[in-house]
């Protein structure tokens, strides 16, 4: 036995490369400029995941905030747990919107580990401080989007931890909200010291956002709507002014997830035909001047046979994302038109609200300009504004009347219907902590 | 006492005489062999004298002369494969000896391996080998290999995944040994490993059964490949059901090891066999659906749109109309089988033509063989074995779903009133109640999905005996061989279709998909053997390498052209390359003892590994393995010999190609450009093979001189280092790390009665009982209890691995909590049968033979989600008096999808009539022997499971989540009329 061994011992060991994946260990220790470029798009792909799928971001929260419906008896959980409830934490409906979000800030705190290992030689100072502000700025939108769904739940901060570590705290919403708010600030630094180009390229989701001092102006509209979540409307009128806000522009102006066919790319599928819209959109339109529905209803939403499924029925459908290659928007100028009036709201300058508030009536809705706000209607018209201007954009309308407690104002379906105010932390993020 | 026992008790005081009073004189015997029952010559009978090297062999006509045998009372050991050894006392009249061999219907005396160059007789082996020979297997029709084991072995639990044609089972040895590692045992065809792989089909791009892109199309209905081996080419088939007996296998072998040996050629002139069939498939069971007694009750559940179709005097089995098929299928057999002088020759060709119970559906086989057996001088025998299959299997579009696009997701949201039929003007009726649109007659008509395999085999074995002097032998064996084989699957999903536009936006679906896959193994070994009279000693020492290398490519694409379209015409593409690569290297040494006179038998072995799947590359495994077992030839009443035996041994399960790799993905674009994102799934560069300990003992019997045998065994394997997945918290990005650890542990027992309870000159009764039942247990684990991956979330029904519990036990929902919350999550069944009985009879009346067997499942339970779908669309057989209590309880009581799995199948049943010599010379046909006969397979299945089948699994082969019966493919019988001639 022993010679045998020996024999066994003395043969080249049998080693076997990896064939088919990029080592995670060699990109961390010894990465190369063209790994950090494609661990740059990387994040911007990965951000773009668990969001248009049909079990994914926009479907979810629009469903909870009664703007859509998914029917279909094969899979009858879209009904059962998002509208009749309980959400189950460890399932794919209630645990979901978390694992992606969380996959993305790890691929953010990756890259930025390898930018601090990347050799001088490799790339200049200013195309570093680019990519870093370009990663923070996602993470920041990756950790916001967290906090939406999970609200007063909290979520972990401090997850760039090695494998097999103890899991980081949950922290409280404002915590998150802070820290969000923070690494948009931390990412203006380095955009700023960024120089005037990104090494590498963003594709048509950030066309007119794609250089540093370009991006910043979506940075700065995402700390502004962060701010008016946090409630400091000072901040938010600050960070608006940096912005690409501009009632002059069109409204779709703004940034976009990015969506494909091609092999490798992530498509929409939000066209998917059990998904429908609330009847509730047709019920509550304002009408125009000569009586039509309000034109974004019926440039988002169009008729179709009706579905039915436990007593739901509906017989709209949307027309947001007729493509599988169909971008969804991260944060266009129309929201920041509107969060501007929200900031002067809060902030008792109705005067500011109205003129914004009509901008968007006008513009996007076709609708008669109001003569006056008054204090009391204010948030009911903004809101409703809200609504229409961001319809199925990512669960808005459900995060704007939580913030406000006014979810209660949200149509029931049926008597025993609950409507969710977060989501649960997944049971898997909890499991690791018994 | 009978006969037998006398001679056994003159044999026993025979061996007492001293060896000294055996001189070298040289008179001769001569006789003749002769089969106990009619008198048959036997021809190439080998007979030795015992307590010499004198060896010879019977003519073709069974006579024999021996010459320089010794003076005064000699024993003979005359041995033949198929009969059992006789040991013959010559005493003073040494010519014209007849000699009567008794066919070994028990297969006592079969040999069998103990190691990987070395073998001995089962009735001497210190654990227990299962031996099926080819007779068995081939009785009835198969398409699958593994098909033919069901039934038969005690320990060995052979299921189904669908009804399917082309194959996909599950072979499990004694119960469940991993968590998430290869739940498949080792295939050995002829000495070389064999793959038993799954590639995925990619239908999975259309149903969408597993959402996103990182997971295993696990859902695809899957075919292990060892399917294609051709069953009627097996001479015998031995498992090794436990490390106890596999452990000269190592890190391959702790599910057990199958060893497969085709057939050689027989000594004497060419044989030519013949066998033609034909046959037919039948639909055997349908789950049916609900009559809706009016056009309210109609409209009530399915809208207003049921309204103008439905007719109080139209009705429609749509099971029927999508399953109803009964084309012909058919058969062709071709044998050889020949030798002379040192030359051997086996060969055969097979053409199968399978049409399945669905349109479009089927299998058809084609292979040839040629297995040639060469003996060069005296010391030199080469065989080489090699094989050539061709096969195509159409297996219609089954298993879970989200796209509303397969067969049985789709029906259970259809009314019974909604005409599905092809119409007058060629059109299929759109089926208005699925958001898919789906009319599963029309997919199934217009669809493919082909997997089309061609694999070639071959093994080239040599030995040389290098040395032979006085009790000594020396002999060198160096094996080596490869399997190749490359499956491609051709999906084509035309734009037509009524679900294809409206599942993705895309009409028209093509996926190509290419795998391929390359074992091949190289072997030497030397083996010494020191044989005395009264004992031998085998020892044996060996090194191999194994390597297997596995590429698969696919090509998906989306939203197509006109037709034909190929996989560059589509508007969305996805393609797809994996490669794995395996290096094993091996060495071993092994003492096989058999000391007073064959009563007391010692193996042991030590084998050492190093493998490429393993973090440290470098670290060398070894698995020791010990056996010992007593045999008492008995002179009591009733009872022959008894044997006791006790055996250990270790073996392994390696982790998969990539656990140990931790990886980016480098899969994704973004507008032309290659991204890096993480890949979830953590390797491990520490990654172990799992480790399993058995110890195994038993009790053989054998009784009634000779008329029945009993086998009882009982066992206990210890798995530690289980490969396991830990789920990080996922704020950490990743979803899972690989790790060993904790510990599982099986005990079962089995017990195997054979006999011949009847045994005349016109009739002979065989009989085989076999009986197997384990218990699993988790009984460490160093992460919190964990849900495994396959499934469908816990209020469905979930397998949930914990301490202290069966690691096959299924959890669900039971009733609210005590703060009146859902749910309490509690055991609600269990995969693992209570036990498992098999009973296989055959009669042989004259000419006739009448073969039945019968295989029991006692208790397991099925997830039975295909019902929970025909009640969601309220759409049941029972839905008023059933369903809707079901659908109102199911949000709190998982149980009320979880079924008794139960059940008793007539697997084979089988009629012939043989025509034998004189009768057919009488009618001037130029051949030898005719049989006629009819027979089936699963002509019959006695179950309280209300699904199709309770044999079901959804994820394919699994070793834990098993059972999901999500939309399978429909069961059926099979029924086939065969015309068997020898020339």
């Amino acid at each position: 036995m022993a010679i045998a061994l020996g024999l066994i011992g003395s043969c080249n060991s049998p080693t076997v490369p990896d064939f088919n994946q990029p080592g995670l260990d060699e990109f961390l220790k010894s990465p190369t400029r063209a790994s950090v470029i494609a661990a740059a798009t990387g994040l911007l792909i990965g951000a773009g995941d668990n969001i248009a799928e049909a079990v994914g971001y926009v479907i979810l929260t629009g469903i909870v905030g009664r703007e859509a419906y998914f029917l279909d008896a094969v899979e009858p959980r879209f009904v059962t747990e998002l509208l009749i409830g309980p959400l189950s934490p460890g399932g794919p409906f209630g645990g979901n919107l978390w694992n992606a979000r969380y996959g993305n800030i790890r691929n953010a705190n990756n890259l930025l580990t390898a930018l601090d290992r990347l050799p001088e030689s490799e790339m200049t100072n200013e195309e570093r401080r680019s990519i870093q502000g370009f990663a923070r700025t996602i993470k920041a939108l990756d950790v916001l989007l967290v906090i939406n769904t999970r609200d007063t739940n909290g979520a972990p901060i401090d997850v760039d931890r090695p494998l097999g570590a103890p899991p980081a705290p949950i922290e409280s919403k404002d915590a998150v909200l802070e820290h969000v708010a923070r690494l948009l600030d931390e990412g203006m630094a380095d955009l700023i010291a960024g120089g005037s180009e990104f090494p590498f390229p963003l594709g048509a989701g950030f066309t007119g956002f794609d250089t540093p001092s370009t991006f910043l102006k979506f940075n700065r509209g995402l700390k502004a709507r962060v701010e008016v979540y946090r409630g400091n409307y000072v901040a938010a009128l600050a960070a608006l002014d940096e912005s690409f806000e501009s009632s002059g522009a069109a409204l779709d102006l703004g940034v976009y997830y990015e969506y494909g066919t091609g092999s490798g790319e992530q498509s929409n599928l939000l066209n998917h035909p059990a998904i429908l819209a609330h009847p509730s959109i047709l019920a509550d339109a304002d009408r125009k001047p000569d009586g039509s529905l309000d034109d974004r209803v019926m440039k988002k939403t169009a008729p179709t046979s009706p579905r039915t499924l436990l007593d739901i029925t509906s017989d709209l459908d949307f027309s947001l994302y007729p493509e599988l290659g169909s971008p969804v928007p991260i944060l266009r100028n129309e929201e920041l038109i509107l969060l501007r009036a929200e900031a002067a709201i809060g902030l008792g300058d109705l005067a500011t609200a109205l003129v914004n508030i009509n901008a968007i009536r006008v513009r996007s809705g076709g609708l008669a300009p109001l003569e006056t706000l008054d204090p009391t209607g204010a948030l009911d018209e903004l809101l409703h504004q809200k609504r229409y201007s961001l319809l199925f954009e990512g669960g808005h309308r459900w995060i704007d009347l939580r913030r406000y407690g006014r979810l209660a104002e949200l149509p029931l379906d049926q008597p025993h219907h609950v409507v969710h105010d977060r989501f649960p932390i997944p049971l898997d993020e909890l499991l690791p902590r018994d | 006492m009978t006969r037998l026992q006398a001679r056994l008790f003159v044999l026993g005081l025979l061996s007492w005489f001293p060896h000294s009073a055996i001189s070298a004189q040289t008179p001769s015997i001569t006789g003749i062999v002769v089969e106990a029952r009619g008198g048959a010559p036997i021809g190439f009978a080998t007979i030795a004298i015992e307590g010499s090297t004198i060896r010879v062999s019977t003519e073709e006509d069974g006579r024999f002369q021996v010459l320089g045998a010794p003076i005064g009372p000699v024993r003979l050991r005359v041995e033949h494969p198929g009969y059992r050894t006789r040991h013959v006392l010559i005493g003073a009249d040494r010519y014209g000896v007849r000699i009567e061999l008794t066919p070994d219907y028990l297969d006592v005396e079969a040999i069998v391996a103990t190691g990987r160059a070395t073998s001995a007789r089962r009735a001497v082996l210190p654990y227990t080998v299962a031996l099926l020979d080819g007779r068995e297997l081939n009785r009835v029709p198969s398409q699958s290999v593994e098909q033919t084991l069901q039934g038969r072995v005690a320990g060995v639990d052979v299921q189904s995944n669908s009804g399917a044609p082309g194959g996909g089972f599950q072979v499990n040895l004694r119960g469940v040994s991993t968590i998430i590692g290869s739940p498949e045992p080792l295939y050995v065809v002829d000495g070389v490993i064999a793959s038993n792989i799954a590639i995925p089909s990619g239908q999975n791009f259309v149903t969408q059964a597993t959402a996103g892109s990182n997971l295993p199309p696990e859902q695809d209905n899957l075919v292990n490949r060892i399917t294609d081996l051709n069953p009627a080419d097996i001479e015998k088939i031995e498992i090794l059901k436990g490390p106890a007996a596999s452990a000269i296998y190592g890190s391959k072998s702790s599910n057990g090891v199958i060893l497969i040996t085709t057939r050689r050629g027989r000594q004497g002139p060419l044989l030519i066999d013949v066998v033609q069939r034909v046959g037919v498939h039948d639909l055997s069971h349908t789950i049916g659906s609900r009559t809706f007694q009016s056009v309210e009750e109609a409209t009530a559940v399915f809208g207003p749109a049921a309204a103008d179709l439905y007719r109080s005097d139209r009705m429609f089995d749509q099971e029927e109309m999508l399953a109803g098929r009964h084309d012909l299928s058919t058969e062709t057999q071709l044998t050889l089988s020949g030798g002379i002088g040192g030359t051997r020759v086996y060969a055969s060709g097979l053409v199968r033509d399978d049409e399945g119970i669905i349109v479009n559906t089927g299998y058809e086989k084609q292979s040839a063989r040629i297995n040639l057996d060469q003996q060069i001088g005296n010391r030199w025998n080469v065989a080489v074995r090699t094989e050539l299959h061709h096969s195509t299997a159409s297996r219609g579009l089954t298993n879970n779903d989200t796209n509303a696009s397969s067969f049985y997701v789709v029906l259970p949201f259809t009314p019974s009133f909604l005409d599905l039929q092809q119409q007058p003007d060629g059109s299929y009726p759109v089926n208005p109640f699925v958001a898919s649109a789906s009319n599963p007659v029309q997919t199934a008509a217009l669809m493919t999905n082909d997997e089309d395999v061609w694999r070639v085999m071959g093994s080239l074995r040599a030995s040389f005996n290098a040395w032979h002097s006085g009790p000594h032998d020396i002999e060198v064996l160096a094996i080596g061989g490869m399997d190749w084989f490359r499956q491609r699957n051709d999906l084509l999903f035309p734009a037509e279709l009524h679900f294809e536009p409206r599942d993705d936006g895309l009409a028209g679906t093509v996926i190509r998909g290419n795998g391929e896959n390359l074992n091949r193994n190289v072997g030497a070994n030397v083996i010494h053997e020191f044989a005395r009279s009264s004992y031998s000693a085998t020892t044996s020492a060996g090194l191999q390498y194994e390597d297997s290398d596995l590429e698969q490519v696919r090509i998906v694409s989306e939203g197509l052209g006109v037709d034909p379209s190929s996989a560059d015409t589509g508007v969305r593409t996805e393609i797809s390359d994996t490669r794995e690569r395996v290096e094993d290297w091996g060495a071993y040494v092994q003492e096989d003892l058999l000391l007073m006179n064959q009563r007391l038998s010692l193996i042991a072995a030590l084998r050492g590994e190093r493998s490429s799947t393993v973090g440290d590359t470098e670290e060398i495994f070894l698995y020791p393995k010990l056996g010992a077992a007593y045999r008492w030839e008995l002179p009591i009443p009733e009872v022959d010999a008894v044997k006791l035996r006790a055996a250990y041994g270790e073996s392994g399960n390696r982790p998969r190609y990539g656990q140990r790799f931790r990886q980016l993905l480098g899969t994704r674009v973004l507008a032309g450009n290659p991204g890096l994102t993480l890949d979830e799934e953590a390797g491990n560069p520490a990654i172990r093979p799992e480790r399993a300990r058995e110890v195994e003992a038993g009790v053989d019997a054998l009784l009634f001189s000779g008329r029945a045998a009993v086998e009882l065994s009982v066992y206990q394997k210890n798995i530690y280092d289980l490969l396991l997945a830990r789920v990080p918290a996922p704020s950490s990005g990743f979803r899972t790390e690989f790790f060993n650890g904790g510990e599982l542990r099986v005990r079962g027992v089995e017990v195997t009665l054979r006999g011949t309870p009847l045994q005349t000159r016109r009739l002979l009764w065989e009989s085989l009982t076999t009986f197997g039942a384990d218990r699993s247990e988790i009984t460490e684990l160093p992460i919190p209890a964990f849900i495994v991956s396959q499934g469908f979330g816990v209020g469905l029904g979930a397998f949930r691995i914990e301490p202290g519990a069966s690691a096959t036990q299924i959890v669900g929902h039971d009733g609210l909590d005590e703060n009146g919350l859902c749910c309490e999550i509690r055991r609600v069944g269990d995969t693992n049968p209570d036990f498992r009985v098999g009973l296989g009879n055959e009669i042989r009346w004259e000419n006739w033979s009448l073969y039945g067997l019968l295989d029991w499942q006692s208790g397991g339970d099925v997830i039975n989600i295909t019902r929970f779908l025909y009640d969601l669309g309220q759409n049941s057989p029972d839905f008023l008096s059933g369903g809707l209590e079901r659908l109102e309880r199911v949000g709190t009581e998982t149980s009320v999808y979880v079924e008794d799995a139960s059940f008793v199948k007539l697997r084979e049943l089988k009629v012939a009539y043989d025509f034998e010599g004189e009768r057919i010379r009488d009618w001037g046909l130029p051949v030898g022997a005719i049989q006629l006969s009819a027979s089936g397979r699963n002509l019959f299945t006695w179950t309280g499971y209300s699904g199709l089948d309770p044999e079901v699994s959804n994820f394919g082969n699994q070793p834990i989540a098993r059972n999901y019966d999500v939309a399978p493919f429909p069961p059926s019988r099979s029924l086939w009329l065969s015309v068997a001639v020898i020339f």
